[in-house]
Parts: structure tokens; C-alpha cells; sequence
């Protein structure tokens, strides 16, 4: 069961009666919950950014700095529609000397310490970086921006972070942190399931067989299997990512029903739908190169996990490091 | 006795200054403008200071007190609402928030946004997945007229097979930009294959390259039912001359001339 939502900015004990409209807008919005679902949602999606961060390794002056093919004034005027850091530091000592604050930055964002400033700097850091060149980014890029725009406006540093444990910033958080994220999943799988008009996708269902059959990012060549599985299997499979990922937007409203309303009962809504999304991605992380998709996707699946959940799982996984610490101890 | 009361009453009060100092720090801009107060405190500047020092108190309380006032909650729930605008409004088709808020103002936020990259347009795989896969081969032309097939032809040769994260590169990405709308003009292209003129100058000082020839080579996916009939997975290679640049050209020389890796060898 959820716990129940505390009002902002008062202590249980002087909580003064509430009517039915307060009790709403602040199970709906503004009360407070335990901060810890929402460090535990930080902590994975920043590391999935840390990884795609450190993944320009080796590249990072050839990328972004004078040292690239599009130079100076010349990559401003290539990308005249973005902003970058990196049009005015060019030289390329200097850019990677801003990359290396920007790792350090994400490092400290995953682990939340000082979150605020690490973040925005991490946040600056990223569209320094798509700005400079965009043209070597693409959709799973376009989702890591978005994620980290929402995610720097937060207040994760509150729970499951160094911030919390060292610095004594640990407190709740309003609700509509956590709802911020599954609105923005939701805006991701609709808009995508509004923009798939094609017949592949509606009709013939088809779709699936030629994403996993492109030789521009396939990871195996099994387009003969997948052409035996179309008719019986993937055609389903089409038309139910398109079906899930065009309700998505209900889900979320369903869930969020089921939060504000704080029934003792919790339907299997949550398992059911989020694990079809987990097996989707894990399926077009085998069959496809995606950058990292997926993995971003499914940390920010975390953003589902209520705080009740969150302390229960953070409480087990100590358990089990100390069971481990013990045995390793007396072994 | 009324020692102990005393004690007692004392210790009452620090417990219960106690919690309120950790409900405070659940406020942070309460907690930093405390934090500020303290150390201000404990600088040289903080006894003339300490009038600042209260006053930086007294807003941190007043901050938070304002939260829980009407127009605090009023606000707060404001400033989430607008948050979510921030992402259900440039998600939603055009023809509804063009409609709902005015062209103008959903093209303005695009733009804003889009200068840090931000974006709610998700085309992944849409309308359709693409049925052609569209590869650049390029090809150099020197001074003495000979061609030199460059590095990207590899690629055009050899990427219809598989691909995984260590086989590719973000410039694979650039290349896609670059070969795709073959009959308009794409300045995506254009910036590429100057770019591609820099590159092979630098590389071949002496010898600089005269034009870069850009050829995209295609192939079909073949439909499922034709496969299963027996049909090969993907179709025979198209080739289709799409862009040739001048690198003598005005824009190309001036980039050369401000090359500064250039500079740096010279």
C-alpha cells in the first residue's frame, strides 16, 4: 500500500484538517513522499548517461573541437539552430578538459552528490556536445537529452544519494516528481505509436520483420527466420507494440488513478503492462543496435517503483550485503 | 525539583529544535540560505555582517513557511503543471497545438528548444521502417585526374551485413545525414563533404583533393512473403550519383586558408 502522502511544508502532527480538494491536489501533485524511488530512478538512468558519456572516449577533440573537420565559425554556421559550449571553447585541450568536468559531473550526479550543480553541469555538458555537431546524434541521443532535461530539474539528490547521507540534504519530495518522468515515457511511446500511420505498422504488420532486418543496425542475419515467423508470429508482435505503445498514455493515467485513490488493492496493471515494455526493449537491444535505448528506457521504468518499494528494496539489498560481509568474515 | 523541570524542559526544546532543523533541510533553498548565514558567521566579515546573516534566516524561514501558504501551494502546483507543458505541448501533432496555442508560440518554444537539443518529436521506425538502406560511397578526384575511392566506400561495400556497438561510430550517423534525401538539396551533405575536402587536404597536403565525387548506393529489403518464396533477404545495389563538390570552390578554399590543424602542421 502506498504510504500516505504527507502535505508540504507541514509535520504530520500540526496537520490541520484538510478537505477533499487539498487531500486531492496534494495526493495528485504536491504532497511529499520518501525521496528514495526517486534517488533510486536517478541513480540508473544517470549511469546509463555516464556510459553514453564515456563512450566518446578517444573521440572527443576529433568530435567537437577545432581539431574536427567542421571548425570555428564554420560548425556555427553548419548548426546555426543550436547552442554549444564548444563554439567558443574550441581549442582541443580545452574541450577535453570540459569533457572531463562533464564525466566528473555525471559521476557525481549518479552517486548524488552535490546533485544540483553536477547535474546541470552534466545536463550543459550533453548539449554542448549534441549542439556542436548534431549530426552525429540521433533518436536514442534525442532521448537522453530529454530524460536529462526533466531529470536536472528534479530534486534527486533528496534520497539514495551522498547528498542525503553526508551532506544531511536528504527530505521527501513532492509526488509530481516521479509522475514527471512516466509523463514524460508516456509522451515518448504515444507520440511514437501517433507518428506510425505507415501500412507496415496498421495494416500488413510488417514493421518489426524490416526494423530487425536492416542491415544499417541489425545484429544478426536471420531474415530468412523472420520471414518464416511473419505470418504467425511477428505480425502479432507488430500489432501489439503499436496497441501498447498507443495506451501507454492511459496506463499512466490508470496508475496515477491508483496512486492518488491509494486502494489497499493494487491491480497486476503496473507488472503486466511495464513488463511487455521490458521485454519489448530487451528484444530490440538483442535483435538491433540501438546505442542506449534501452538501457535508458528501462532505468527510467524505475520512475514506477513507489517509495514503499523502493525502502523494502533498499532495505533487502542491505540485508544481503551484510548476510555476505558476515559470511565473508567468518569464511 | 525545579532544576530537573528546567532540564527537562531544555532537553524538550532541543528535541524539538532538533526536528524542526530536519524538517527545514528538507527545504533546500531554505537549508543553502542557511548555510550561508553560518558561514558568514564564521568569516572575519561575519560579526559586522550578522544584520545580513538574520535577515538570510529570516527569508529561509519565510521561504519555507510561503510554501505551505495558499498561494506557496498555489504556485508549487504551477510550476509542476508547467513543468509537464513543458513536455505534453511540443509532444502533441501539430495541427492540435498549433491550433490550441497559436503557430507562433508552439514554433517559438521549438526553437528555443531545439537550440539545447531538446525535442518531443519520437519518428523512430514511422511512418513506416524504411525499406531502403541508403549507404555513401565517395570518391576523390586529384589534380592529375586521378580517383581515389575514400574510406567511406569500404563501408558501402562491406556494411550489409551486421552491426554491433564496436563496429560502428558516430560518424556512421553523419553519413546516414548525409546520404539520405538523394534528389533535394541536403545541406546536411553539403557541410559533410566540405568536410570531407578538409579532412583528405590535411591528410594529403601536397596532393589536396579537387573534387569529392558522392554516389549513394541502395538496396531493398525484400517483403517477408517473397523471402519466403525464396527470394534473397535484400535486393541488388542501386548506384546514383547525388552530389559532386568543388573543392576550389570559394566557401572550401576559405575553410581551408582557416584551418587551424593546418596551421598547427605548418
Amino acid at each position: 500500500m502506498t504510504p500516505p502522502v504527507t502535505p508540504p511544508s507541514e509535520t504530520p502532527s500540526a496537520t490541520p484538517r484538510r478537505g477533499p480538494w487539498r487531500r486531492f491536489v496534494d495526493a495528485a501533485l504536491i504532497g511529499q513522499e520518501d525521496a528514495t524511488a526517486l534517488g533510486m530512478c536517478r541513480a540508473a538512468i544517470v549511469l546509463v548517461f555516464t556510459l553514453s558519456v564515456l563512450s566518446h572516449l578517444g573521440a572527443v577533440g576529433e568530435y567537437f573541437s577545432d581539431e574536427s573537420v567542421i571548425f570555428g565559425e564554420y560548425a556555427r554556421q553548419a548548426f546555426h539552430s543550436r547552442w554549444s559550449l564548444f563554439f567558443y571553447i574550441r581549442e582541443p585541450w580545452a574541450v577535453r578538459l570540459v569533457y572531463a568536468v562533464g564525466v566528473l559531473a555525471h559521476v557525481c550526479w549518479m552517486l548524488g552528490l552535490f546533485t544540483r550543480i553536477s547535474s546541470a553541469l552534466a545536463w550543459l555538458l550533453w548539449i554542448s556536445m549534441v549542439g556542436r555537431n548534431p549530426l552525429l546524434y540521433s533518436m536514442p541521443d534525442q532521448w537522453h537529452t530529454a530524460l536529462a532535461f526533466v531529470l536536472m530539474l528534479l530534486p534527486t539528490g533528496r534520497g539514495f544519494s551522498l547528498d542525503a547521507r553526508w551532506r544531511g540534504l536528504g527530505g521527501t519530495v513532492p509526488v509530481w516528481c516521479r509522475r514527471l518522468i512516466q509523463l514524460q515515457l508516456a509522451a515518448l511511446y504515444v507520440n511514437a505509436a501517433f507518428a506510425k500511420t505507415g501500412d507496415t505498422w496498421r495494416v500488413t504488420g510488417e514493421a518489426i520483420y524490416y526494423a530487425a532486418a536492416s542491415p544499417y543496425n541489425r545484429h544478426f542475419e536471420i531474415n530468412h527466420w523472420l520471414a518464416a515467423l511473419q505470418p504467425y508470429g511477428l505480425r502479432t508482435v507488430t500489432f501489439a507494440v503499436w496497441w501498447w505503445e498507443y495506451l501507454f498514455g492511459l496506463f499512466v493515467l490508470l496508475n496515477w488513478i491508483e496512486e492518488v485513490v491509494g486502494l489497499r488493492w493494487r491491480s497486476p496493471l503496473r507488472a503486466l503492462y511495464l513488463g511487455f515494455g521490458v521485454l519489448m526493449h530487451v528484444g530490440i537491444q538483442l535483435l538491433l543496435y540501438v546505442a542506449w535505448f534501452s538501457p535508458l528506457t528501462l532505468a527510467a521504468y524505475l520512475a514506477f517503483l513507489r517509495p514503499d518499494e523502493a525502502t523494502r528494496l533498499r532495505a533487502w539489498v542491505a540485508r544481503r550485503l551484510a548476510r555476505q560481509r558476515g559470511a565473508k568474515l567468518k569464511g | 525539583m525545579t532544576g530537573e523541570r528546567a532540564r527537562e524542559d531544555q532537553a524538550r526544546e532541543d528535541r524539538a529544535r532538533e526536528d524542526r532543523a530536519r524538517e527545514d533541510q528538507a527545504r533546500l533553498p531554505y537549508h543553502y540560505l542557511l548555510t550561508l548565514g553560518r558561514r558568514l558567521d564564521a568569516t572575519p566579515l561575519g560579526p559586522p555582517l550578522l544584520g545580513a546573516r538574520e535577515l538570510l534566516v529570516a527569508s529561509a524561514r519565510a521561504w519555507r513557511r510561503s510554501w505551505a501558504t495558499l498561494p506557496g501551494r498555489f504556485l508549487h502546483a504551477l510550476l509542476a503543471l508547467a513543468l509537464a507543458g513543458l513536455i505534453v505541448v511540443p509532444a502533441l501533432p501539430t495541427e492540435y497545438s498549433h491550433a490550441w496555442f497559436g503557430k507562433e508560440r508552439v514554433d517559438e518554444l521549438s526553437n528555443k528548444m531545439r537550440a539545447v537539443s531538446l525535442s518531443q518529436r519520437w519518428i523512430m521506425y514511422s511512418p513506416d521502417p524504411s525499406r531502403w538502406i541508403t549507404l555513401l560511397a565517395l570518391t576523390e578526384y586529384r589534380k592529375d585526374g586521378t580517383r581515389v575511392r575514400l574510406e567511406e566506400h569500404a563501408k558501402a561495400e562491406d556494411g550489409w551485413g551486421t552491426h554491433w556497438w564496436w563496429t560502428k561510430s558516430r560518424k556512421d550517423i553523419w553519413q546516414y545525414y548525409a546520404a539520405i534525401r538523394r534528389k533535394r538539396p541536403n545541406p546536411n551533405r553539403t557541410w559533410f563533404l566540405k568536410g570531407v575536402c578538409v579532412r583528405e587536404t590535411r591528410d594529403h597536403p601536397d596532393d589536396p583533393p579537387v573534387r569529392i565525387l558522392a554516389e549513394s548506393v541502395r538496396r531493398r529489403i525484400n517483403p517477408p512473403d517473397k523471402v519466403r518464396a525464396g527470394a534473397p533477404d535484400i535486393g541488388p545495389e542501386q548506384r546514383e550519383t547525388i552530389q559532386l563538390l568543388d573543392c576550389r570552390i570559394m566557401p572550401v578554399q576559405n575553410m581551408l586558408k582557416d584551418d587551424p590543424a593546418r596551421d598547427a602542421a605548418e
